[in-house]
């Protein structure tokens, strides 16, 4: 078999109706078979209890597990404002799936839980985590350290931080009928079937590379011994009370803090700036260590646009000529922000390497958990921003 | 010594020599270093103005793309919007896919109630029935209208805006991160304001927005406008066919009243025609008897008042069956009795009936036939009476030596006669009225001629029930044409 997939879309103005429509559409596609797991990704525009509400009213008892987000990728293409619904029906792959609470107390322990909940009650051969976080608490690195710590260090953790009506808003994520904010929901997928992942950015580095000298968890204090805010003001011409007033998310998103990677490597993981403390301390969405050196980051479209191809790519060498089953696509927010109205070009560019018909489940998320830009597709897992991940699947 | 001074002059030589390769070399070092750094320095100036320029085009395109967006979106409104008159329909058209096409995913339209000055909600976009409620009370409870209705400029309001008072706190009244919004207004009046907002921060509202709000703005106010006045027009012509209604019954009524008075008066003659000629039958009779003298001797004088009495009796049975005639075949009593009748035998027997008055005015009488067939379909006692009364008239009202024409004509399934002659012609006045019962023109001859004034009447009512047509044309002083047509069949 024995891998079904239903995608229903739903942009009904009402949440229930919406809920029930987008599942009701996926449930008619996977052909009457047992649903096994339903993936659901919500806009914050929705009820969000009144959507799950009408997408369990389908589903019934099956296992949930979703997230907020702000646009839904799919064989529809790019969709904002939406209920996107994914009905897995599959006798060859098992779902297990797990929660961790209190992310902003303790973001590794949350992690851990999460992953430890689904390790213990997965069957069969561990093959990848997908997991959503929230991305407005907490720090995104030590949740997934924390997953790590349960899954092991090059266990292939995909997934993102959720997204919510505004930066500072409330995130959701969905654990069957449950609605948590403040959590960590995931899904193992265990069973006999190869994975190819593949992940790529296409920001640059601009200007001259600067070093942390001084950072704590995701806060970073001082970059090249002066206060760290000052790399937003001196590029921007902008005052610390502008940066303040919340302008620094926005000048973040398109404009992140990159990490270089190694001495070796031309590669860097980013980082957003959240907000800016008194002192002109930068909080950033995930951690970050002192005497890295780092960059402003510049994103360009044509090179976000071929950057997909290069994910796709890098994910189809890891399937090792494996006829693909199906994809699991996160493309970060600040992608669909810079796109704009060529989104769809990211997810075509895509479709055309993994082939049109094959099957799509995604979302944008406020960063993304994938391995390593640089590394294979087993090597650590990271936390990155402004990155496409594209894992593929097998049986 | 020597050797000693010697070493020692040679070691701090060297040294020095040394000394001044090294602070050579380190200056050089320096000076690279600054070199490298100021290239550094430099192309992190650049990269600011990079930056800076990145910016300002991202703006741009943002903007362009949110026009270029709006611009198609409202062409293709423009489209649909330009086949209706109706506000509502137009209202259907801004739906969610046209306001997510525009970049929002909320929407209000609100327009100020003309009787109690209220905003009231007349279309929405993700909103339930029970926050346009909220929105409503919100609104109307602390005057938002003036401020939403300002002309001047859109007021464009999102949360990451220094701004304090009643704009930014629609931000939650409407539940909402960002808005803009544009009056609509209508001759020169705002009667309302159309908002699009994002519940989202990502799809933040900017001042781009606003032309394209305005000009939605407008369509809708001249929708609004187009509306009140298809309105208007609508129902001035629903009026008017109201009126054109109730002046149609009233004028059916009056037909059916018409109708309902002609039975009783058809009824009425009939019934009085019976009652008359039951005695008229009598007194003929009697009359009869008494003339010839088996009741006794009938002196001459008697004899001739009775013979009056036979005659003018007579007169009455003729007018008495004309008014029957008329009153049966109106009622549809008499059926016509449809025979095969030959054309020339029936015009022969009715010159020859009509020959002795022909004689005696010297009238020259022409049969003037243009068709190949001679026989057609129709009752005969009837179409002879249709033309005993034309051609006694013709001969009645023409003087003498004057000219009566029978013209007899092929009109494919019909066929036409015209009896035409040279009499006195008929009053232009007395026209409309020729074919009424009793109707006797008012001239001096038409006095002096006796008739009953039911002929032409019955001759009416015959054509007509033969399926046919009569009329006339007529000059005073010249003469009348009668024609009439009936089918052949």
């Amino acid at each position: 078999m024995a891998t079904v997939i239903g995608t229903g879309i739903s942009t009904k103005l009402n949440s229930f109706a919406a809920g029930k429509e987008a599942a009701l559409s996926a449930y008619s596609q996977i052909e009457k078979k047992d649903p096994s797991i339903v993936i659901t990704f919500i806009s914050p525009i929705y009820d969000q209890r009144e959507a799950i509400k009408g997408i369990k009213y389908i589903t019934k008892d099956t296992p949930l597990i979703g997230c907020s987000s702000i646009g839904s990728i799919s064989n529809y293409g790019s969709r904002a404002d939406s209920i996107a619904v994914f009905i897995i029906s599959s006798n060859s792959i098992a779902f297990s799936c797990g929660i961790g609470r209190n992310v902003s107390k303790s973001s590794r322990s949350a992690g851990h839980e999460a992953a430890k909940q689904a390790s213990n009650s997965s069957h069969g051969i561990k093959q990848s985590y997908l997991m959503f976080s929230s991305s407005t608490s907490g720090n995104s690195s030590d949740i997934l350290r924390g997953s790590q710590e349960a899954l092991g260090t090059v266990f292939p953790v995909i997934g993102g931080g959720s997204s919510g009506r505004s930066y500072v808003g409330k995130t959701y994520q969905y654990i069957n009928s449950e609605i948590e904010t403040d959590s960590v929901t995931g899904v193992l997928l265990s069973g006999d079937l190869k994975v190819g992942m593949g992940q790529a950015s296409g920001w640059q580095p601009i200007g001259k590379p600067h070093k942390v000298t001084k950072a704590k968890y995701n806060i970073i204090k001082e970059i090249d011994k002066r206060i760290a805010v000052e790399i937003y003001e001196d590029y921007f011409e902008k005052s610390f009370e502008e940066l303040k007033n919340k302008k620094i998310f926005d000048l973040g998103l398109s404009y992140p803090i990159g990490e270089h990677m190694a001495d070796k490597t031309t590669d860097y993981i980013t980082r957003v700036p959240l907000k800016i403390e008194d002192n002109g301390e930068l909080v950033l969405n995930a951690g970050i260590e002192e005497e890295k050196d780092i960059s402003l980051m510049i994103g360009d479209k044509d090179i976000v646009i071929e950057s997909a191809k290069e994910a796709a790519a890098k994910a189809i060498d890891a399937l090792r000529g494996a006829p693909i089953k199906f994809a699991i696509i996160f493309s970060d927010i600040s992608r669909m922000l810079l796109l704009r109205r060529d989104a769809y070009k990211e997810i075509d560019a895509i479709k055309e390497a993994i082939g049109k018909k094959t099957p799509v489940i995604g979302c944008y998320t406020f960063g993304e958990y994938a391995p390593s830009i640089s590394g294979d597709d087993r090597s650590q897992c990271l936390f990155n921003n402004h990155s496409v991940s594209i894992t593929l699947f097998s049986e | 010594m020597d050797i000693y001074i010697l070493v020692s002059a040679l070691t701090i030589g060297i040294l020095f020599i040394l000394y001044y390769f090294e602070r050579t070399r380190r200056m050089g070092t320096e000076r690279l270093n600054k070199r490298l750094q100021d290239i550094i320095d430099q192309l992190d100036s650049q990269a600011k103005i990079i930056i800076k320029t990145d910016l300002a085009l991202n703006r741009v395109q943002e903007e362009l793309d949110r026009k270029i967006t709006g611009l198609y979106t409202l062409h293709e409104l423009g489209k649909e919007a330009s086949s209706t008159f109706n506000i509502e329909n137009l209202l259907g058209l801004i739906n969610q896919p046209f306001v997510l096409k525009l970049g929002f995913s909320k929407l209000l339209i609100m327009l100020k109630d003309e009787a109690s000055g209220m905003l009231t909600t007349k279309s929405s976009i993700s909103y339930s029935p029970d926050e346009i409620k909220k929105i409503e009370l919100e609104l109307n409870k602390k005057q938002f209208a003036g401020l939403l209705f300002k002309k001047e400029r859109p007021i464009l309001v999102n949360r990451e805006m220094e701004i304090a008072g009643e704009e930014y706190n629609l931000l939650n009244t409407l539940n909402i991160e960002s808005f803009i919004t544009a009056p609509i207004i209508v001759k020169d009046e705002p009667v309302g304001f159309i908002l699009m907002g994002n519940a989202s921060i990502y799809g933040k509202a900017v001042e781009g927005d606003a032309e394209l709000l305005f000009i939605l703005a407008s369509q809708i106010g001249t929708a609004i406008e187009n509306t009140k006045l298809y309105t208007e027009l609508f129902g001035s012509h629903k009026k008017l066919e109201m009126m054109v209604a109730e002046r149609t019954r009233e004028l059916e009524k009056l037909n059916e009243e018409l109708k309902n008075l002609n039975k009783m008066k058809s009824d009425f003659i009939s019934s009085v025609s019976h009652e008359l000629r039951t005695p008229l039958t009598s007194i003929k009779g009697y009359a009869s008897i008494l003339m010839t003298g088996k009741l006794g001797d009938v002196l001459p004088a008697q004899k001739e008042r009775l013979e009056k009495i036979d005659k003018h009796s007579n007169s009455l049975v003729h007018l008495i069956n004309n008014l029957l005639d008329i009153a049966r075949i109106e009622s549809g009593k008499v059926q016509m009795d449809m025979k095969d009748i030959s054309i020339k035998e029936m015009l022969d027997s009715i010159t020859d009936i009509l020959a002795p008055q022909i004689k005696e005015k010297n009238i020259s009488l022409k049969i003037n036939s243009k068709i190949k067939f001679d026989k057609i379909k129709a009752d005969p006692n009837q179409l002879e009476r249709v033309f005993l009364n034309l051609l006694s008239n013709a001969v009645k009202f023409t003087p003498e030596k004057g000219t009566v024409n029978i013209y007899i004509e092929d009109k494919h399934d019909d066929i036409q006669f015209s009896v035409e002659d040279t009499g006195i012609g008929i009053p232009p006045q007395d026209i409309p009225k020729v074919f009424q019962e009793f109707f006797r023109a008012d001239n001096a001859l038409d006095q002096k001629i006796k008739g009953s004034g039911l002929g032409l009447s019955l001759v009416k009512k015959i054509i007509e029930a033969h399926k046919g047509k009569i009329w006339f044309d007529s000059e005073l002083g010249k003469g009348t044409r009668f024609t009439f047509i009936i089918p052949k069949y």
